[in-house]
């Protein structure tokens, strides 16, 4: 039903494009050059004019349809159902009545439900047609408005443009909508989540064990819900991310910028941007399959107890991860610096090592800091090498050879398979998601104002 | 102020021993004032630009010509922060009128840049752009027709005739002016401006411009910023000398030359200043 | 004075200066060695990492099948009713013919393990397809259990102790029977491509995750192409300086630097939570991507503005074009293929993409690829990252060829990308 309305809408509006460019023809042979606008924007004012209205008419009904039929259907209910249930019973009710419209009965409905699912039905219908009749109204409506509008000197083009531009800017909002849909959202769930536990106990509490709070006799506030250990892992593991690509990534920059001949550049390159391109489920695989084994063995080699899934694996492929990361804003940080800086240190007598490590590192450093700061968040924000890789238990410690685990990865265990959206188990990783969003934000924030500054400075 | 004064007394109208054969204005600017943002680059100009004439517009850099010139057609409403006074009429209608459609403007008030500028496109669709943008054609003989005269009239057709289907950028620098002329005068404009059309060209090319100008001014009314006073001199009718953003002479073109009225003109010809 | 510029000359040449310089060179030639020392470990760990994926993954390329000839009795399937025949019998009697009697019933169970768990239903649909072979015989190449297909291929060693292996000695000596009648054979592994996943590694394909990522992937870019080019024009060409756009701006920047999981979390708790879209669908995995490559499209389409020349501009503007048809006309046109590269990378992205589709459900196990965006699906990276986790052996090999075809997808679409820079890209 409302494929076909789509596709009705679809056709109206190409109907109107054809009406609304024949009215334009007629106008260009009557009225010959003074005709403001081709008969192509005529066409387009017209069609615009039918389907963009129906189309976001028709969206809308969809959008609302349900809620409003569903408060008007519980209303209808008689009192003895609807009587003090909570929200979550309402829903209950509400999807069995539509399991006994849509026919899927597993067990004799009580009348009340059967009678409800009926009215349903029968609700559903007359909404359907009356969308469809709506529908059409307005598209006519709009076709004989818009086609009487059209004249020779009939601005058809501006008007299509204005439509161009309300979309356009639409369009640039959505990266707008984005970051408020997730702040809103981040935000309402975790409020949700802090009345059920204590901020200070999620912010400063030892023990995170949310699995044991499913459970509907352990309510949470018992200190199951204290994040430090995931906070702490989290740092583990970007530390030893850090620790080896900063190194890596950096000498890596060094490198092409001041020794490696075009040649060598040209193949280095490509090489660091595939080392970028391999998606992130590919290093956790890695992790898993090769890293962590070789540190387990190397670790029984030399008597050291080691956990299968130890934070240095995790850490470390996810180091390499981040090294092309590294070596490309180094790269463009250390080239932004003028060569004239680099001349001049040069013509002194200076050793390309010399101009390197007192001229140009500390010219470029604000740039560098800015690129391993992104790095850093990229780090923190990274899921699928610790989700592979990395310790499901929050333990308290920081010894890179034992399992820790991270936010990211208490978000995708709390949020996989089965989710309500009522217990805190489920609401926590969206109070972990809102501390990783700021944190993050946070962090980009201050390395592209790093990076703009100075790169102002340079240009 | 002073400046006003001076223009006021050079003008055509009140030196009798120039005959004026002037066959009506096209275009007229009254008192135009130009701002860039807070910076005034234009202080009120009067200048009427007359009908199948050549009007030179000369003076050193900087000194507002360009920006004049840009007024014409509206070209300044592209840029960011600039705001035009005074008023400009084209056949009398104000073409800073909010009722009037810019776009309409620029189809009878065409423009040829400094740069040959050919859009990255086939030589026959850089000269059927305009005709097609405006609805002026109705069918592909009648763009084919206006095509075909537009290069000719522009002196093109013979060389171009057998690769219409080229891309105007493979042109030389003179052949791609001439293309740009084309692609001007496909809509049938009233006025042509030409913001210094030669100074990318080498002297032949420039030549062949100049001659083609020449002819051009049979049909079209023509305003031409020129840093050349030479050029000035052997293609317009009309010459108009701008300095520091003000309008300081303007004559029939030999009189500007031979024995101009204004001292800073004088000073100008002579290659004191500029 | 001609004394101090001796003894400037002197201090160059005497032994202290000398090896001052020494060492100074030395410390040149050791930031030389950081570097390369540096960018080889960065190379040879890409090289590890490729290396350990094309050697576990190549044997997934190829799939051990035994030939069978399966006698289709009207005892076991009723010509009338063939979907419903006795099929489990069926395959019984088929080895049978070949090995020696079973013994006991574990032996049969034994037996039965040779061939994949699956062999009735594919006997089944063959007879179903075919019913005139009812009454007579049928033969079928069948993949062998992801057992046989290890021993097969040699990762499960025979030296190994019999109590450490699973397979028996017994059934090592059925299965080398069989191989001795010839009836063994690895042809490549076409499953592989037109299976969808499933519990048994030796049938496990991955015609759902592709179809899934390739639905996904067909929702976002019809999403995030027309809004993104959009919103770069817009930001680019028409929009004022002011704080409203610097905003615009900002956000833009920052998105592009927010953790792909947080994204999941939006899909999660606005798509499907609010708008009730169904969880695991294609559509809701095309539409958090999409919002995901959005700012990479406009950054790079703003980019590809940029780079037309002003002069162009001004010509189409000089034509009396209006604003919007300089853009469609002239610019928008000069700039695609700038657009499209980018475009094209940042799909390859969303390709690789895999925590926020975790989150929206789309590692579901599915047995059949998608019909539609609204059906429940698997992605490419999902898909690996289901394999990665289960616990058979024949799993290993399959996800790193998963992740062979999804490095392959990215190769292709990377090498278009670098095909459209090279080729189409205007220098101005």
């Amino acid at each position: 039903m409302v494929g076909y309305l789509f596709l009705a809408i679809v056709i109206f509006s190409i109907v109107a494009f054809f009406v609304g460019r024949a009215a334009g023809n007629r106008f260009v042979t009557t009225e010959g050059v003074t005709t403001h606008s081709l008969p192509g924007y005529h066409g387009a004012f017209v069609a615009v004019w039918v389907g963009v209205p129906a189309f976001v008419l028709v969206l809308l009904w969809l959008l609302f349809q349900g809620s409003v039929i569903d408060g008007l259907l519980f209303q209808s209910l008689p009192a003895a159902v609807t009587e003090g249930v909570t929200s979550a019973q309402r829903s209950l009710i509400l999807s069995e009545i539509k399991n006994v419209a849509a026919g899927r009965i597993f067990a004799e409905p009580s009348p009340e439900i059967a009678a409800a699912a009926e009215t349903l039905n029968r609700w559903q219908a007359i909404a359907g047609w009356a969308m469809v009749v709506v529908a059409v109204a307005v598209m006519l409506l709009a076709l004989f408005v818009a086609r009487s509008r059209l004249s020779p000197r009939f601005r058809a083009r501006n008007g299509v443009e204005r439509f161009m531009m309300v979309l356009m800017v639409f369009c640039s909002v959505v990266a707008i909508l984005t970051t408020v849909g997730i702040i809103v959202s981040l935000l309402y769930e975790s409020f949700e989540f802090f009345l059920l536990v204590p901020p200070h106990e999620f912010f400063f509490g030892l023990r995170w064990e949310p699995q044991i709070a499913i459970r509907a006799d352990q309510v949470a506030g018992q200190g199951a819900f204290g994040a430090v250990p995931v906070f702490l892992g989290t740092l583990v593991i970007a530390t030893i991310a850090m620790a080896v690509a900063v190194p890596i990534g950096l000498f890596t920059a060094i490198y092409l910028v001041e020794y490696a001949s075009e040649r060598v550049r040209s193949t280095v390159k490509p090489i660091m941007e595939i080392l970028a391109g391999v998606p992130t489920v590919v290093y956790g695989f890695f992790a898993v399959l090769t890293v962590a084994p070789a540190i387990r063995n190397a670790g029984s080699l030399m008597g050291i107890a080691t956990s299968p899934n130890s934070a240095l694996a995790a850490g470390g492929v996810m180091g390499i991860m981040i090294i092309p990361f590294i070596s490309s804003l180094s790269d463009d940080a250390l080239r932004a610096v003028p060569r004239t800086m680099r001349d001049g240190s040069l013509a002194m007598g200076a050793t390309r090592a010399e101009t390197m490590t007192k001229v140009l590192l500390p010219s470029a450093l604000p740039g560098i800091m800015g690129g391993i700061l992104l790095a850093l968040s990229r780090a923190i924000g990274e899921t699928m090498i610790v989700v592979m890789a990395a310790g499901l238990i929050a333990s308290l410690n920081i010894n890179p050879l034992d399992s820790v685990t991270t936010v990211t990865v208490q978000i995708v265990t709390l949020l996989i398979g089965d989710t309500s959206f009522d217990n805190p188990k489920t609401l926590a990783a969206f109070a972990l998601g809102l501390v990783l969003f700021l944190v993050t934000l946070g962090l980009n924030v201050i390395a592209l104002t790093i990076v703009r500054k100075y790169r102002e400075q340079y240009d | 102020m002073n400046a006003m004064t001076e223009s006021k007394g050079s003008t055509l109208v009140e030196n009798p021993s120039v005959p004026t054969v002037s066959a009506g204005v096209a275009m007229k600017g009254d008192t135009v004032k130009v701002f860039y943002g807070a910076k005034e680059a234009l202080h009120g100009v009067s200048l009427e630009i007359e009908r199948n004439r050549v009007t030179s517009l000369i003076g050193p850099s900087g000194c507002g010509k360009s920006t004049f010139l840009r007024c014409l057609n509206r070209m300044n409403d592209t840029i960011e922060g600039c705001r035009v006074e005074g008023r400009i009429t084209l056949d009398d209608d104000d073409i800073y009128d909010p009722s009037l459609d810019v776009v309409e403007l620029r189809a009878r008030v065409g423009m040829v840049f400094q740069k040959p500028n050919p859009f990255p496109k086939s030589i026959y669709e850089n000269v059927a752009y305009g005709p097609k943008i405006h609805g002026m054609v109705h069918s592909k003989s009648e763009l084919d027709e206006v095509v075909v005269s537009s290069l000719r009239r522009a002196g093109l057709f013979e060389e171009v005739k057998d690769r219409l289907n080229e891309p105007g950028t493979g042109l030389s620098g003179g052949q791609q002016q001439r293309l740009c002329i084309a692609r001007a005068i496909a809509t049938q404009p009233e006025v042509l401006l030409m913001d210094e059309p030669c100074s990318a060209l080498d002297p032949i090319a420039t030549a062949v411009i100049e001659e083609l100008i020449d002819e051009l001014r049979e049909n079209f009314t023509i305003v031409i910023v020129t840093h050349s006073m030479q050029q000035a001199a052997r293609v317009s009718q009309k010459t108009a000398f701008f300095h520091l953003g003000n309008l300081i002479e303007e004559g029939p073109t030999e009189q500007i030359f031979t024995n101009p009225v204004n001292k800073q003109t004088q000073d100008y010809i002579m290659g004191r200043i500029g | 004075m001609s004394e101090a510029v001796q003894s400037i000359s002197a201090s160059i040449t005497s032994d202290e200066a000398q090896a001052r310089r020494r060492r100074r060179n030395a410390a040149d030639t050791r930031l030389r060695l950081y570097g390369i020392g540096a960018i080889s470990i960065a190379i040879g760990l890409l090289g590890i990492l490729i290396l350990t994926l094309a050697i576990g993954g190549y044997q997934a390329f190829v799939q051990t099948h035994i030939r069978i000839q399966f006698p289709i009795s009207t005892e076991n399937v009723d010509p009338e009713n063939p979907s419903e025949g006795n099929y489990r019998n069926v395959v019984r009697e088929g080895l049978a013919a070949l090995l020696p009697p079973a013994e006991s019933p574990a032996q049969q169970r034994a037996m039965d393990q040779i061939l994949t768990n699956n062999t009735q239903f594919i006997v089944r649909n063959a007879v179903v397809a075919n019913p005139s072979v009812i009454g007579g015989a049928l033969t079928l190449e069948v993949p062998a259990s992801d057992i046989f297909d290890q021993l097969n291929k040699g990762v499960v060693r025979r030296a190994t102790p019999e109590q450490n292996r699973r397979v028996t000695d017994q059934q090592i000596a059925w299965f080398d029977a069989l191989v001795e009648e010839g009836r063994v054979s690895t042809p490549f592994n076409w499953g592989l491509f037109f299976n969808a996943d499933s519990r048994f590694p030796e049938l496990a394909g991955l015609a759902g995750a592709i179809t899934g990522s390739f639905y996904a992937l067909l929702v976002c870019f019809l999403i995030s192409f027309p809004v993104g080019i959009a919103a770069a024009t817009y930001l680019e060409e028409f929009a004022p300086k002011n704080r409203w756009t610097d905003l615009i701006e900002v956000n833009i920047n920052n998105l592009a630097a927010v953790p792909s999981i947080v994204f999941g979390l939006l899909g999660l708790a606005v798509f499907i939570q609010i708008f009730g879209l169904p969880r695991s669908a294609p559509l809701v995995g095309g539409m958090v991507l999409a919002l995901m490559t959005l700012p990479t499209i406009i950054i790079v389409t703003r980019n590809a503005l940029k780079a037309v020349p002003p002069s162009i501009r001004e010509a189409a503007y000089g034509m009396g074009a209006s604003p919007q048809q300089v853009i469609l006309h002239h610019v928008l046109p000069l700039s695609l293929p700038g657009i499209l590269t980018g475009t094209i990378i940042g799909l390859a992205q969303a390709l690789g993409e895999t925590a926020p589709l975790l989150l929206i459900g789309m590692n579901a196990f599915i047995t059949s690829p998608p019909g539609g965006i609204m059906d429940a699906s698997t992605a490419l990276p999902t898909q690996i990252y289901i394999w990665a986790d289960s616990p058979e052996r024949g799993f290993v090999a399959r996800t790193s060829a998963g992740i062979l075809v999804l490095l392959g997808f990215l190769l292709i679409m990377n090498a278009i990308a670098v095909f459209l820079r090279q080729r189409l890209e205007r220098r101005w």
